[in-house]
């Protein structure tokens, strides 16, 4: 190890650090990682699934066709149908609309928030840093799931209220991060450069100190979208979050899970939404994983 | 009989980015009571070989070829068992950075006692007994025992690292550039200690180091490193007042000395050479002076200088030709 | 020790109580009227409504309202539930030792496993064993608790029928309750463990133990694992609050009279003011579960409990000094 260390990154980065941007490099060790590239093709065609569906299935999502209830799958309804006729397949790629923006939506809340806090709490220190942090450490002293179904009771349900209530708790997390990060840079010469030509500080933080933290931040956005699946599934199950019958995967679960003790026979009904639920969050968290060993070489084996 | 013989070790790292050929086939010995000094640029494979006369090359590396003989018996072949009791009893380590080579959460006079438990047979009242005297070889009182590897200096802790070292009375001392993460004042009073401890104990030992006057002042004989070989070996006058390897020279140009007259330094130009890509031939030809065609597709023999003073270079003759009418 | 158990008590005091106030906050500026709530049907006629608000005290200001809530809560009393004719306390006392028992239970297999296997995975590095352990903890991780405690449910309760799969009558129903809840920390355990003793076994100081002869079971218990279980402390003490959280959406499967059901069942009503009542309890137990992680970390690590007792230190010196 320690010559692996001591002796290439010298030479061998070097050269490569000229030929690709930052960017480059990190797509060119991501691409080596099959495992990622393989989450981002399946989380790409859920995607492109989700955003084309009604070119994909012929059915409308709120058909109700009461003769047809729970069948199972077959060539006309490839996921079978739900306990109103409902065509699943269609359900969860329409679903896929609601769960995928509410989880977009709540981790860039919490990334714009959060970037913001950690900035300040970084850059002036003194009684900004204690005051913010301190009330990070109480948002942070909550379980995550008793705040968001905390804050979505209050809120009431809806795409953006339920995103509002994934999101506060993962702002002192992106907080925190931003401001250790944002403390390493401030204390780096190019800023006292900068300060040394008169720069005002929030021309410092826009043009240096948010571009060199956003990276890490940036990474992290796959894991915290996971994680945000997971969220909205749990309030779902709590007759929180998106109320049908607008779809939601967690909602659809939800339902399903009204019929677990007929499952032999109604298995469909849990079993697809479950599946999706669970793949897209894998999805999610292999990929955020990859891109993190991608950015931090260091950390692979 | 020399203490430690070493012949043709080499270590390869396998990565997934290729070989990395961190020793290529050195040889050396110790001989007991004296100090070899290895000598060299970072990378150049110095710490890798201390290792591998521990066999704790760290993973993925692998001790390829070679053997290590250490009183008549070569390491390489010895059952780990045999390893652990030669381990910090018959060879000890200092390493380099002793900022991170104790245990933080363990009291330095734990640390100690810990390898006098291991190999002394003796009893804990006795081991503590050994310990507070070895700590107060080193300069640190009874009173410090209790304490954690936090509450101690840089050059303190230097003192505990190498308190461990020698608290089991080692016959060959591995010192990996002791000093180096020290401050300057500190560095004088670390080797000294070093250098009179070592004499107490009539240990030998193999002192790593990038500094050529730490060199001058303890070591008797000199092996020269440069990407995984010796290139030059000898004793301590055929190195510093013959000096036939044009690394060597190259070496001593970057130093700057009181008694030559030069108008400026001069650097070797260029890089270590990425140990995964060796070059052809001689691994220094790219960075040579005297480098030509030959250099580039011929890997050099060590040839002998003068009795005990080898030089890996096809044109040794020429370079100390040239140089002894340079110093003229 | 002592001083630094003391502190650590008081920091909690300030953490708490802001947790409390937010929580109180958010459900302050709820869009529900909880006059609304309590009168029901008959909450159409205004004045009814006007006359219910005013007995409630919700006409009071904001700083008044939290006042009296904490001074409440400093007495037990977590206020009166909207819908029943009963105290947030009475609906949920007796339901409190259900939930925690499958929280601390996860929490416990969750270390018991978690930890061992992590721990497994890391001293076999890149064998097919670490391969596996890894690729399920993946897997499982992604696994929403809820979820895995249909699919516990569906095999050993309805198809095996080996274990009851509603109720909380005999210890036998906690075992699957504590299984769903507790997969998702063990995998995180797990995961941590693993990278933290990888970490630690590349450190420079077990290199150094190793180079001292001792052998390599006894490097690792002596310097690796010691060393390796700083960070996952924190992972155990902050898993506290997922195990709870577990246990809420597990008891609602398993048809378990706790938090979870209470909480469920209060949303529905919207009795918002238990809702609050149950995440300040989950509050409280996650701000001793921190405590508890701290004191532990102290034991650990001297580098920490040094912070607290420097001052100590300094005055010894300086008494030697002289």
């Amino acid at each position: 190890m320690a010559v692996k260390t001591k002796t290439k990154p010298a030479e061998e980065d070097g050269v490569r650090l000229k030929k690709r941007s930052n960017f480059g490099e990190v797509w060119h060790r991501l691409r080596k990682n099959k495992l990622s590239m393989a989450c981002l093709i399946f989380l790409t065609v859920l995607i492109l699934g989700i955003i084309f569906s009604t070119w994909i299935t012929p059915y409308d999502y709120t058909a109700q066709d009461l003769m047809s209830r729970f069948q199972l799958p077959s060539a006309a309804h490839p996921f079978g149908t739900d306990d109103y006729g409902r065509d699943l397949l269609t359900r969860l790629l329409v679903g896929g609309r609601y769960t995928l923006l509410i989880a977009i939506l709540s981790v860039a809340i919490g990334i714009v928030f959060g970037m913001i806090i950690g900035a300040l709490c970084g850059f002036f220190g003194k009684w900004i840093d204690s005051t913010l942090m301190r009330i990070m450490d109480v948002i942070m002293s909550i379980p995550g799931m008793m705040l968001a179904i905390c804050i979505s009771v209050a809120l009431g349900s809806g795409v953006f209220n339920t995103a509002l209530a994934l999101a506060v708790g993962t702002i002192p997390m992106i907080a925190r991060q931003l401001r250790s990060s944002t403390m390493l840079i401030n204390g780096q010469e190019y800023i006292e450069a900068a300060r040394s030509f008169g720069e005002s500080n929030f021309r410092i933080i826009m043009t240096h100190v948010i571009p060199n933290t956003l990276a890490p931040i940036i990474v992290q956005t796959s894991l915290y979208i996971g994680g945000s699946i997971m969220g909205i599934a749990g309030l779902s199950f709590l007759g929180l979050g998106v109320q049908p019958p607008t779809p939601e995967w967690g909602n659809i679960l939800n339902n399903g899970l009204d019929y677990i003790y007929d499952f032999s026979t109604r298995w469909n009904v849990i079993v697809f939404p479950a599946l999706v639920i669970v793949l897209a969050e894998l999805a999610f968290n292999l990929l955020g994983d990859g891109l993190r060993d991608a950015m931090d070489p260091r950390m692979r084996k | 009989m020399s203490l430690l013989e070493i012949k043709d070790l080499t270590i390869h790292f396998p990565t997934e980015e290729g070989d990395v050929r961190a020793v290529n086939g050195i040889s050396l010995s110790v001989e007991e009571g004296k100090t070899l000094g290895l000598v060299g640029e970072t990378g150049a494979g110095k710490t890798t070989t201390a290792l591998g006369i521990l066999r704790l090359v760290p993973e993925p590396g692998e001790i390829e070829n070679g053997s290590i003989v250490y009183k008549g018996k070569d390491i390489l072949s010895m059952q780990e068992k045999e390893v652990q009791d030669i381990r910090g009893n018959e060879i000890s380590m200092i390493f380099q950075d002793p900022m991170t080579a104790l245990n933080p959460v363990m009291t330095v006079g734990d640390q100690v006692a810990e390898v006098i438990l291991r190999h002394q047979n003796c009893s804990k009242t006795e081991a503590q007994k050994r310990m507070v005297d070895i700590l107060a070889k080193v300069g640190i009182g009874a009173d410090r025992a209790g304490d954690y590897p936090h509450q101690f200096s840089g050059g303190m802790k230097q003192r505990v690292v190498i308190a461990t070292a020698l608290a089991c009375n080692p016959k060959l001392l591995l010192a990996d550039e002791p000093t180096t993460a020290l401050d300057v004042t500190i560095q004088a009073q670390v080797m000294e200690m070093i250098n009179e401890l070592k004499a107490e104990f009539q240990t030998s030992m193999i002192l790593i180091t990038h500094d050529l006057g730490i060199v001058a002042e303890s070591c008797d004989s000199v092996a020269i490193m440069y990407a995984g070989q010796i290139v030059e070996y000898g004793s301590l006058e055929d190195i510093f007042d013959h000096t036939t390897h044009p690394y060597t020279i190259g070496l001593f140009g970057s130093i700057p000395s009181l008694e030559k007259k030069v108008h400026r330094l001069q650097p070797i130009s260029g890089l270590m050479p990425d140990p995964v890509n060796l070059p052809t031939g001689c691994c220094f030809h790219p960075r040579c002076p005297y480098a030509d065609e030959r250099c580039a597709q011929e890997a050099p023999a060590a040839a002998e200088v003068s009795p005990g003073h080898l030089c890996r270079c096809h044109y040794w003759e020429t370079v100390r030709g040239k140089e002894a009418e340079d110093n003229v | 020790m002592l001083k630094y158990i003391l502190r650590r008590l008081l920091m909690i005091i300030p953490v708490l109580l802001g947790a409390i106030i937010v929580v109180f906050t958010i459900n302050y500026f709820s869009t529900t009227d909880p006059a609304m709530v309590k009168l029901g049907l008959s909450a159409s006629d205004p004045v009814k409504l006007e006359a219910m608000r005013e007995t409630m005290g919700l006409n009071r200001p904001y700083i008044v309202q939290l006042g009296e809530y904490l001074w409440n809560l400093l007495h037990g009393n977590l206020g009166d539930s909207y819908v029943y004719s009963k105290t947030v306390w009475e609906l949920l006392g007796n339901r409190i030792p259900n939930t925690l028992r499958i929280g601390l239970g996860a929490m416990v297999i969750s270390v018991c496993v978690g930890i061992p296997l992590g721990l497994v995975a890391a001293l076999h590095q890149n064998s097919a064993l670490d391969y596996i352990t890894t690729a399920i903890a993946v897997f499982m991780n992604a696994m929403p608790g809820f979820l895995v405690a249909v699919l516990l449910m569906i095999v050993f309760g309805l198809k095996l029928q080996w274990l009851p799969t509603s109720g909380a009558d005999s210890a036998k129903s906690f075992i699957l309750p504590i299984i769903a809840a507790g997969i998702g920390p063990i995998c995180q355990d797990a995961r941590m463990t693993r990278s933290s003793v990888l970490e630690v076994i590349r450190q420079d100081y077990v290199r150094t133990a190793r180079a001292k002869g001792i052998a390599e079971g006894k490097v690792i218990t002596r310097h690796v694992l010691k060393n390796s279980l700083i960070p996952i402390l924190t992972m155990v003490g902050s898993g506290l609050g997922t195990c709870l959280a577990g246990s809420i959406l597990v008891e609602m499967i398993f048809n378990i009279p706790g938090m979870g059901m209470l909480i469920n069942s209060s949303i529905m009503s919207k009795d918002f003011i238990t809702v609050q009542g149950c995440v300040v309890i989950c509050a409280i137990v996650v701000a001793l579960a921190n405590l508890l992680t701290d004191l532990a970390y102290a034991f650990v690590d001297p580098r920490i409990m040094a912070q607290y007792t420097g001052g100590n230190k300094k005055k010894k010196k300086a008494e030697e000094a002289a």
